[in-house]
């Protein structure tokens, strides 16, 4: 267990691209941080340096106190998870699992130290049936849980994953992340784990750090990202569907403050208005959520928001909720204006389509006009040219980072003492989270994870 | 004297071809259905694949039906004997070319181990390298271990005999591996770093991160993966260095270092005027024996190993 310490890391690659820009991130010991953004943005090789892999251009990489920007990946004690799960094809899962624990000269373990050690991950991962077969004739899930296996048995300091997920299907997905959160949190280990998905970001991080063309954008719980984003980019990155971006001149009259956008004027309370003072054009951010039909809501949360009449272009009923479009047809200086921070969110483009979240009993209908309702409470407020969020709380931010940092340390606690309960009990055979028998049954081998073809 | 080398490496070499037609003639032949224009598809590759296996087969014939031949009957314009002998065999293994045979083939078989081992050993090494790491002069190597191996083996011989002669390794194992790794090395380096190419870096990487030296990432995880490869490469390389007869006989005087396919053509009759045929192509038909069975076991692994370089190189 070691807390990660990034201080200014740059990465240059030989062909002059400046991949990471001066990154600085502290990983609490046992804290669990998401590294996310598109792809591109230089998060796994940020954690192929952490590791050791690729070479530190510039700045110092700590673990624990000591510098090891220039120790070998075999001396630095992590334990990381490939993409691709890099399973040693000729082994058989045991032999996989005791991989690290044989080549650790320091520790000399007998045989039977490291067949107690490897069952000891194997029931915990729950792959018994399987030690001896090889991994070429493993199920995606399983493979996956292989990779888990040789991370656990080391030790190590911490936990490098890079995208682990991103091979399986969407239910084996879910489930695997609940399996890598349980394990996180039971081991108490510092984690670091690269992703491009934002539901493995929002779901698994203490912390997510957020990257765009090299550099940190914020770094904050899931929560704080969502609610209060730093800028442009990590409030279009984080949430789905993502956040509507309105260009958006403020006109006050007489106390009355409005924010004229092109799917009608909206009006927003006085301490909005005031941090949009001075500027020609802002842009609203407004989640989907943040819309609802008028009728369905309560006269005492009316006041908290206010209400513009528009006409939807497309309705999509899923059934818990439904997606109303807004499309509205924007003029030449706002299409730039989108192109513009399109480019600025890293998309290819941005429709001028405002998405909204409906009550899926609501009755509006495309093509005539409803009254919608909008909660200004919570609408932020950017700045065209920079992109910063002039509506942004950071105390009320930081008491929600604060929050989850608490959070993180009682289930710590909390995952422990069930183990330690557990383990009393002597019931410790089979661990109560079940989901490896669903996966057991999943039995096709989808292509080898070997190289040669042979004839 | 070289016609009398030609027959046996010919002799092989088609053979795999016409190993790989009869598959291809097969394969064809599952997909087919009731229809007239795929059978008749199937009956033209039959022809033509029996066709090309006799113009391969037929001078390896000839030889074996040779070796079975009684001196009287050496010349007698047949293709069988009238009486089949094992007269040259007993010549050759008992006979008075016993001497002359035994220690030659007992060179080949020496040589051409020493240097297969040291061709692959040396040639694992570096087409890791040059399939994992990016130095500079990389596509050098590559480009001049394939001009060597292109490199008219008969202009070299000339100034390498001088040489050798000049440094005292004329006549010795060492001057005949020496100049055999120039043959294998190339070939076995193109072969094994498409190989390696093919094992994904991430199990290196996996493995260095578990704590293992580069070398012992290498040695552990990489060599295992790659050991179809490097049994190919080793394959082909031993037919190479055993098939070779320029530098067999020339640089070589005596039995000390004379391989087989140089060895045939210092067999000499029972007397100064009977022909040794029947002996050198017994001689023939026994070294290439071992060729054969290897092509016969470990075709797959040679056809996987020669596409891969064709493809990946």
């Amino acid at each position: 267990m070691a807390s990660i310490t990034l201080n200014n890391i740059h990465k240059t690659y030989d062909d002059g691209f400046h991949a990471v820009k001066g990154v600085d991130l502290e990983i609490a010991d046992g804290e669990f941080v998401i590294l996310v953004g598109p792809s591109g943005c230089g998060k796994s090789t940020l954690l192929r340096m952490v590791v050791g892999l690729e070479d530190i251009t510039d700045g110092d990489l700590l673990i624990g106190e000591r510098r090891v920007n220039e120790v070998a990946p075999k001396d630095r004690n992590l334990a990381m998870v490939f993409q691709n799960y890099a399973l040693y094809p000729h082994l058989t899962v045991f032999e996989n699992i005791a991989f690290p624990l044989r080549l650790n000269k320091d520790a000399k373990l007998s045989e039977d130290q490291i067949k107690a050690k490897v069952a000891e991950a194997s029931r915990m991962l729950e792959l018994d049936d399987h030690l001896d077969r090889k991994p070429g004739n493993l199920s995606g899930g399983q493979r996956q849980r292989v990779a888990m296996g040789r991370a656990i048995v080391r030790e190590a300091d911490a936990f490098l994953f890079d995208e682990p997920l991103s091979n399986l299907d969407a239910k084996l997905r879910g489930q695997m992340r609940a399996e890598i959160a349980q394990m996180q949190r039971r081991l108490g280990i510092t984690s670091i784990y690269v992703t491009h998905d934002q539901t493995e970001a929002m779901t698994l991080g203490d912390r997510v750090a957020v990257l765009k063309k090299g550099e940190l954008q914020q770094v904050a719980s899931p929560r704080e990202l969502y609610e209060q984003p730093i800028n442009l980019f990590v409030a279009g990155f984080i949430g789905s569907p993502s956040m509507n971006f309105l260009p958006a001149s403020l006109k006050s009259e007489g106390g009355r403050h409005v924010l004229s956008s092109p799917i009608g004027d909206i009006p927003v309370p006085e301490a909005k208005a005031k941090a949009a003072e001075g500027r020609d054009l802002v842009f609203v951010g407004l989640r989907p959520e943040f819309f609802e039909d008028a009728s369905l809501v309560d006269e005492d949360k009316k006041s908290k928001g206010s209400i513009f009449q528009v006409e939807l272009t497309h309705l999509e009923w899923l059934g818990h909720e439904q997606y109303g479009h807004i499309e509205f047809d924007p003029d030449p200086e706002v299409k730039t204006m989108l192109s513009d921070l399109a480019k600025e969110m890293d998309a290819d483009e941005l429709r001028p389509v405002v998405v909204t979240t409906l009550s899926a009993e609501s009755r509006v209908r495309p093509g005539t006009p409803v009254d919608l309702w909008v909660d200004t409470s919570r609408i932020h407020l950017f700045d065209p040219k920079t992109g910063e969020n002039l509506t942004r709380d950071p105390e009320a931010g930081a008491e929600l980072t604060r929050m989850a940092g608490e959070e993180r340390q009682r289930q710590i606690d909390l995952a422990q003492e069930n183990d330690r309960k557990k383990e009393q009990e002597g019931a410790g055979h089979r661990t109560e989270d079940a989901i490896g028998d669903n996966l057991d049954h999943g039995t096709e081998g989808e292509g080898r994870t070997g190289s040669h073809a042979q004839g | 004297m070289s016609t009398v080398a030609t027959p046996d490496k010919s002799g092989n070499a088609p053979d795999t071809s016409a190993h790989g037609r009869t598959e291809a003639g097969r394969s064809a032949a599952p997909p087919a259905r009731k229809k007239s224009g795929t059978g008749r598809i199937t009956l033209g590759w039959w022809v033509l694949t029996v066709l090309i296996g006799i113009w391969c087969l037929f001078p390896v014939f000839s030889i074996l039906a040779t070796s079975f031949k009684t001196p009287s009957d050496l010349s007698n314009g047949r293709l069988l004997p009238t009486s089949w002998s094992t007269v040259n065999y007993e010549e050759i293994f008992v006979g008075g070319s016993r001497e002359l045979f035994l220690t030659a083939l007992r060179n080949s078989v020496g040589i051409s181990v020493i240097a297969t081992v040291v061709a692959v050993v040396l040639a694992t090494l570096c087409a890791y390298a040059i399939a994992r790491l990016d130095f500079p002069g990389k596509r050098l190597v590559l480009t001049v271990s394939l001009m060597v191996s292109m490199f008219p083996v008969i202009s070299l011989v000339t100034p390498l005999f001088n040489v050798w002669r000049t440094i005292g390794l004329y006549d010795t194992w060492l001057g005949l591996i020496i100049p055999y790794l120039s043959l294998t090395l190339p070939i076995s380096i193109w072969t094994l770093a498409a190989f390696f190419k093919q094992i994904p870096w991430e199990l290196d990487q996996a493995a260095q991160v578990d704590g293992a030296t580069p070398l012992q990432a290498f040695r552990k995880v990489i060599v295992p993966l790659a050991a179809p490869g490097v049994f190919t490469t080793a394959i082909i390389a031993f037919f190479i260095a055993w098939n070779d007869f320029v530098y067999g006989i020339s640089l070589t005087s005596t039995e000390t270092a004379r391989p087989v396919p140089a060895a045939l053509a210092f067999f000499t009759g029972a007397s100064q005027f009977e022909s040794p045929t029947g002996a050198i192509s017994a001689a023939a038909i026994i070294v290439t024996i071992p060729i054969v069975l290897l092509v016969l076991f470990f075709q797959k692994q040679i056809v996987a190993g020669l596409t891969n370089g064709a493809v990946k190189g």
